[in-house]
């Protein structure tokens, strides 16, 4: 599980949403130094001192659209026996595994981006830590759930051990 | 009859995302042939053949299939097909809804707007009309559905978030009538599972009176069918066990009752010496905004007259009343302090003007976390914090779960009675507590020396600016060979500092683990010990960042259960190490247990007493054990580095072999 690499890929259209979220990003973080640097201007009546922003913003547009196509082939999850596995970051690599036995819950999310792209997200929740596991094929991403929610009351039924709680 | 059907305006099957027809054939079937591949490549599942927990249980006890129609009858509910969500919310659940404290939260317009007369009257009408509005889209899009075995909303307008709550985990369904809901004839019902967020997993806000009665009966039968369904099953909910009820006489036993004099001891070696200057320091600005702008005269005054005492009897006025200060303190809040042992329930209470009692259930702690200082360490005594899951749990109402419990003085010698008292749900099948951590690689101890160095680095370069700064003022004179002196004294700094602090932080760190509990150490000057009760494990996550990757370490995170309970972290294992800790960790938390002796055999590398000297993990129990439980790896037990896979075969079938029933 956690040395292994999982089969599955997110959707591939995930990359447009990360390269769509890093553009949002990069405006954020240019129009603010830009901000900051107009009122300075407009105070001390000077010129405004454009570039740091231009700078920070083509560092921010770079980092995020490499990031998103750094971030797809990293990001591998998988249903193994008895976990919901996933594997990704780029620079902090993560690997969770989420036992079915430990699942509360069950949120499929879908923004604006991913209806236009075919997509659903996932997040799975536990009492302690929730994952989320993004671009999942719109389609699939309700028998999915329905397959892990199975599994849960499954593995809760197999548990007899006493000082095993779910809580 | 029906009660659901009023509030069904139109249709609306086609309303919900997830194509009903699909799903209700394959959903009830284990494993369903076009699902998710099976376990990836590689060594991962060791049974041969298709995994028997799923194909068998699944289609023999199924207690996922979907509905029953009696249930159905009896309840007055009708259960909605699977996987759908097809009701509204009734209309008039838009009026029991508004709420009143929204309204106040206009008020502070009143004040902005008041001058502008009528306007005002139309900016609030307009803004009562744009919420309206927006609740009435809202309202179109939301959705919910109950198919007696899964809860099920589905909402959001631009996001759209379909959330399916499983009957067995729910912990709680409530049906409130609030006084405008009473007016409209509806009701709030909530539905509260164990997940990590603080608020209700489900919220149905104006669903009519019957529906909400109906609907709240059919979730508990449905539940209770499924606990009884499964009667090896550990009821997932404190609700159904309900151990620690007040009323019930239990058997209450003494663990621990430290004596004034270690509270004393504890006070004078703790924080609560920061007590008094931190509040004179409070008071200094209190003095402020009394004296205004007298403060420097007053000050001075104060000065003046230190100056007369002499400044080191000052210094021990204020030494001596920090610590009468702390020693006042403490006794306030732990005055006779114990902690007892009552039915299944550790119960702590304490404070000598207010008494204070918590009370933890023993099956909702999470960790047991020792603490020693430097001081405290020396003197062989510590602070022990107990954290539960938290929250009002409704099994003991009377005293609300306590999130946590702290005593502040545990000596080392009483450390292993209150230990086994705590974890004793999980002693009592897997006798011993872990002991003699295993070291971590070295390369963990080259990452500390950087971590060291980039900190002390930092504080000498403020110091060494500040030095500069002052140079440059005029006020210091440094000089040529003066700063050569400077550097060469911060690099020597930093690099002492760096090569004695990583040395004594890396002879703490370490790890074991029994099939029951995990303990992991830690600490610099000090020491720090967390024991977790692997039977509430709920996830496990595995990082490493560019920097441990480069010296292939890797860190385990162990999460319990409850808000706000920090992750037990296994920092700075070798990679491999770290997989298969990672591995057999969540085969814990998937609540295996006969694989658990078996891969803690295989995950966990043969132990290295830890040195003496080092002194960190407090020495428990004379009957030593390397931490590896009583059940053993079937034959020689491999390397660290050695593939879980084959040892852990063998313990699949056997475990699972009494719930494949023929």
């Amino acid at each position: 599980m956690f040395d292994d690499i999982p089969a599955r890929t997110l959707h591939p259209n995930m990359r447009w949403v990360w390269v769509a979220r890093g553009l949002f990003i990069t405006v954020i973080v240019t129009a603010v130094p830009l901000a900051v640097a107009t009122i300075v201007a407009a105070a001390t009546e000077t010129a405004v001192l454009w570039w740091p922003a231009v700078v920070i913003g083509t560092i921010a547009l770079a980092w995020s659209v490499t990031w998103a196509f750094l971030a797809w082939p990293r990001w591998r999850w998988d249903v193994t026996e008895i976990a919901l596995t996933l594997h990704r970051g780029v620079l902090t690599h993560h690997v969770t595994g989420l036992p079915f036995f430990r699942i509360q819950h069950i949120d499929v999310q879908q923004g604006p981006l991913d209806r236009a792209l075919g997509m659903s997200q996932l997040r799975v929740h536990t009492a302690s830590i929730s994952a989320q596991l993004p671009g999942i094929d719109a389609d699939e991403a309700a028998s999915l759930r329905t397959d892990l929610l199975d599994r849960a009351a499954r593995a809760a039924a197999e548990v007899t051990d006493g000082s095993v709680d779910a809580v | 009859m029906d009660p659901s059907m009023p509030s069904d305006h139109g249709e609306h099957e086609s309303g919900t995302p997830p194509p009903a027809p699909d799903l209700t054939g394959p959903a009830s079937e284990p494993s369903r042939p076009g699902q998710p591949q099976p376990p990836g490549p590689g060594r991962a599942e060791p049974p041969p053949g298709p995994p028997p927990p799923s194909s068998a249980t699944g289609s023999a006890a199924a207690p996922p299939s979907f509905p029953d129609t009696d249930l159905a009858a009896g309840d007055g509910l009708t259960l909605d097909p699977p996987d759908t969500a097809p009701h509204r919310l009734p209309l008039r659940s838009l009026i029991g809804g508004i709420s009143p404290r929204a309204l106040w939260g206009l008020f502070p317009a009143f004040f902005v707007l008041r001058d502008t007369g009528l306007g005002f009257i139309a900016i609030l009408a307009a803004f009562f009309v744009v919420a309206q509005v927006a609740r009435f889209i809202v309202w179109t899009r939301f959705r919910w559905g109950f198919d007696g075995q899964v809860v099920r909303i589905s909402s959001g307008i631009l996001w759209q978030r379909d959330r399916a709550v499983d009957v067995e985990r729910i912990q709680q369904v409530e049906v409130q009538r609030p006084l405008l809901h009473q007016v409209m004839g509806t009701a709030v019902v909530t539905v509260e599972t164990a997940s990590e967020g603080g608020e209700s997993e489900i919220r149905l806000d104006g669903l009519d009176n019957d529906t909400a009665t109906a609907l709240q009966a059919a979730i508990l039968t449905a539940r209770r069918r499924q606990l009884a369904a499964a009667p090896g099953a550990p009821p997932p909910d404190p609700t159904g066990t309900a151990p620690s009820t007040i009323d019930t006489e239990e058997p209450t036993t003494s663990i621990l009752k430290p004596p004034v004099a270690d509270l004393v001891r504890s006070a004078l070696t703790g924080s609560s010496l920061l007590v008094v200057p931190v509040s004179i320091l409070a008071l200094g600005e209190f003095a402020f905004d009394v004296f205004g702008n007298d403060i420097d005269e007053v000050a001075t005054e104060a000065a003046r007259a230190g100056a007369r005492l002499g400044y080191l009897t000052v210094a021990m006025v204020v030494l001596v009343v920090g610590a009468i200060g702390a020693v006042v303190t403490t006794l306030l809040r732990d005055w006779d302090i114990e902690l007892v042992r009552r039915g299944d329930d550790l119960r702590l209470t304490r404070g000598l003007l207010t008494r204070h009692a918590t009370t933890i259930p023993l099956h909702r702690l999470q960790v047991v976390q020792y603490r020693q200082n430097w001081l405290r360490r020396a003197m062989g005594a510590g602070t022990l914090v107990v954290h539960s899951a938290g929250g009002g749990t409704p099994a003991s109402p009377n005293e609300g779960g306590g999130a946590k419990m702290s005593i502040p003085w545990v000596t080392t010698a009483d450390l292993p009675g209150v230990l086994g008292a705590a974890l004793e749900r999980s002693l009592r099948t897997h006798g011993d507590l872990p002991e003699n951590p295993h070291r971590h690689p070295p390369a963990a101890r080259r990452r500390l020396v950087w971590k060291w160095a980039r900190g002390l680095a930092a504080l000498v370069g403020l110091v060494v600016a500040a030095v500069a700064v002052l140079d440059v003022n005029g006020l210091v004179t440094v000089g040529g060979s003066g700063w050569a002196g400077v550097l060469l004294a911060a690099l020597l700094f930093v690099a002492g500092g760096a090569w004695l602090f990583s040395g004594t932080q890396y002879r703490r760190l370490g790890h074991t683990s029994t099939p029951r509990v995990v303990l992991v150490t830690g600490g610099v000057l000090g020491a720090t010990s967390d024991w977790m009760p692997l039977g509430r494990l709920q996830g496990v996550e595995g990082t490493s960042t560019v920097f441990q990757r480069r010296l292939d370490l890797a860190s385990v995170h162990l999460a319990p259960a409850g808000t706000g309970n920090a992750p037990v972290v296994i920092t700075d294992v070798a990679t491999a190490t770290a997989d298969d800790l990672g591995d057999h960790f969540t085969l814990v938390a998937a609540g295996r247990p006969a694989t658990i002796g078996t891969s803690a055999a295989v995950a966990v590398p043969p132990p290295v007493r830890q040195d003496a000297g080092s002194g960190s993990p407090p020495v428990l129990d004379p009957t030593t054990r390397p931490g590896i439980g009583p059940g053993g790896g079937p034959g020689p037990r491999p390397g660290p580095t050695m593939p879980s896979g084959p040892p852990r075969g063998p313990g699949h079938p056997a475990e699972t072999e009494h719930h494949v029933d023929p």
